[in-house]
């Protein structure tokens, strides 16, 4: 690809949308800060430039604050207003800011306290894959969605009970956060989408309002945490409380099932790597990194520019957004030898940035990587008698995570 | 050419490895680019806690005290002790030739 050339690909074609690696090694080998005029957007695809890009201060997360800033009068006080709770979340959120929220989240997801949640994924692990054995034994022609059916299951009920709020409630919210996701993900081809996520943060408002008022002070959860930080004077605002919440059921639910579909189906496209985990159960912590760096669940980051400076003989002007790109990044052959390569025996798989990296590392990956390691232990031994309907998978259009539709399995022939 | 400080780090599994690094760097990159395995997960941030080590207690008082972020991250790991300490703070210079320190639990992977 020239660089001189202007590239107007469409991130969202349905050829990258289901094969983005070989437009993404071009890049990396070519222009590794590149200029997508379609998107009117830097692509950051090499680890090198990709792991700056997280941790230089220069580029800001607050990507929503031009969007709200664009809409009509009219819109100000419906739409605005929802991006502008959003624009809360501290992912959105920069310097002392991002420092003061994300402190007290991080208590919510110490390690102990993660640690301590290893019983109740495993029993609910238990449960869905029961119901899984039950399916095939019952139905074996008829194909079950393990990403929808089964994976999805199960960190809705885990991020309720940190959360504090009751897990059969996941149900009143599904459609809420997925409206949200649908706005900040990236997606397109849903043309109600702002009033669709306004819809659901006023439903969402309404509903935690309710359980922060019937909450106990005494129960040791994330909500509790963060009432107890807004008590305390100057350190959390209701609404603040509220859009923080609304930040972890969003941000527990989707991504952690599709990370572990997409867990699932690479041990399924590998037998011998996973014949080799099931003889040595030790490689589990290894194979869950190397599935992280294979097959990231982000495709981009995004930042803007909040000055004008040079990158890699580019000249990046404040405003401009930034894609940074873990999916591309975890690729580079500069960092992983043969990157293209499932090893689950790979020494530094566990360099991958699909959490991102810098400042605003994900705070809810110990919770994922527990999920997925507990998941793939407790399936690891039914793998065998599973075959995948649709092996090539069926890739959703979204420029922020790189989600399956859904990953159909059935009995093994 | 740079002179090089010698450290000591002792992993989670009590093997001692002799490293060389050079001034100006963190001890957490340190450690990485002797090719031990460091979580290190927010590069070098202050942010996660993952590069948690323990600081042999003859040289605590020989490198400058933890700051305020530092503090804040260190209340959260597991398994604090009095040695605790984020290496991606610690600044490698000369005057620490011979430091020792050992990774803690959670940072490494």
């Amino acid at each position: 690809m020239s660089t001189a050339t202007l590239d107007g690909t469409d991130l969202l074609s349905d050829a990258i949308t289901q094969s983005p690696h070989a437009y993404f090694r071009d890049l990396r080998l070519s222009d590794p800060v590149h200029w997508n005029s379609r998107h009117k957007a830097w692509l950051v695809t090499d680890y090198e430039q990709a792991s700056n890009g997280f941790r230089n201060p220069k580029l800001l997360s607050n990507r929503l604050k031009r969007a709200r800033e664009s809409l009509t009068d009219d819109q100000q006080g419906t739409v605005g207003r929802t991006l502008a709770i959003l624009e809360k979340w501290m992912v959105f959120q920069d310097g002392a800011e991002h420092r003061r929220l994300r402190g007290v989240v991080h208590k919510a997801f110490t390690p102990q306290v993660v640690a301590a949640m290893e019983d109740d994924i495993r029993a609910l692990v238990r449960q869905q894959l029961a119901v899984l054995r039950q399916r095939i034994t019952d139905e074996p022609d008829r194909p079950v969605d393990l990403l929808n059916e089964i994976a999805y299951e199960i960190p809705g009920p885990i991020i309720c009970k940190m959360l504090g709020v009751p897990p059969e409630d996941r149900f009143r919210f599904i459609d809420w956060t997925e409206h949200i996701s649908t706005l900040i993900g990236g997606f397109t081809g849903d043309g109600d989408r702002y009033e669709k996520a306004h819809a659901a943060v006023l439903a969402l408002e309404e509903y935690l309002t309710g359980i922060i008022e019937a909450s106990r002070p005494g129960d040791d959860n994330l909500l509790n945490r963060l009432l107890q930080a807004e008590a305390d004077g100057e350190r959390l605002s209701r609404q603040e409380v509220i859009a923080t919440a609304i930040l972890v059921l969003f941000g527990g639910n989707r991504t952690t099932s599709c990370m572990i579909a997409n867990g699932i189906r690479a041990l399924m496209l590998h037998p011998p790597q996973q014949q080799a985990l099931r003889e040595d159960p030790k490689l589990m912590n290894a194979a869950v990194e190397e599935i992280m760096r294979w097959e990231a669940h982000t495709k981009f980051t995004v930042r803007i520019a909040g000055e004008d400076f040079e990158w890699c003989g580019r000249r990046i002007k404040a405003g401009q957004r930034v894609f940074l790109s873990p999916l591309s990044a975890n690729r580079d052959a500069k960092m992983f030898d043969s990157p293209d390569t499932f090893d689950i025996r790979r020494p530094n798989a566990n360099r991958h940035l699909s959490f991102g990296t810098g400042i605003h590392i994900c705070l809810g990956n110990p919770l994922a990587r527990l999920e997925l390691r507990i998941m793939l232990a407790e399936i690891l031994s039914l793998l065998p008698q599973l075959e995948l309907v649709e092996p090539e998978g069926v890739w959703l259009p979204t420029l922020i995570n790189r989600v399956q539709k859904r990953l159909l399995v059935r009995a093994a022939r | 050419m740079k002179e090089l400080i010698r450290l000591v780090v002792t992993d989670p599994w009590g093997d001692r490895h002799a490293c060389r690094a050079e001034a100006g760097v963190s001890l957490m990159q340190a450690i990485r680019d002797a090719g031990l395995d460091i979580a290190a997960q927010c590069g070098g941030c202050c942010s996660c806690g993952t590069c948690h080590v323990y600081v042999d207690p003859m040289w605590l008082d020989r490198i400058p005290p933890a700051g305020a972020d530092e503090k804040e991250i260190l209340e959260l790991v597991m398994a604090l002790q009095p040695g605790s300490r984020l290496s991606c703070q610690i600044r490698i210079e000369p005057a620490l030739e011979g430091l020792a320190v050992q990774l803690a639990p959670g940072s490494t992977f």
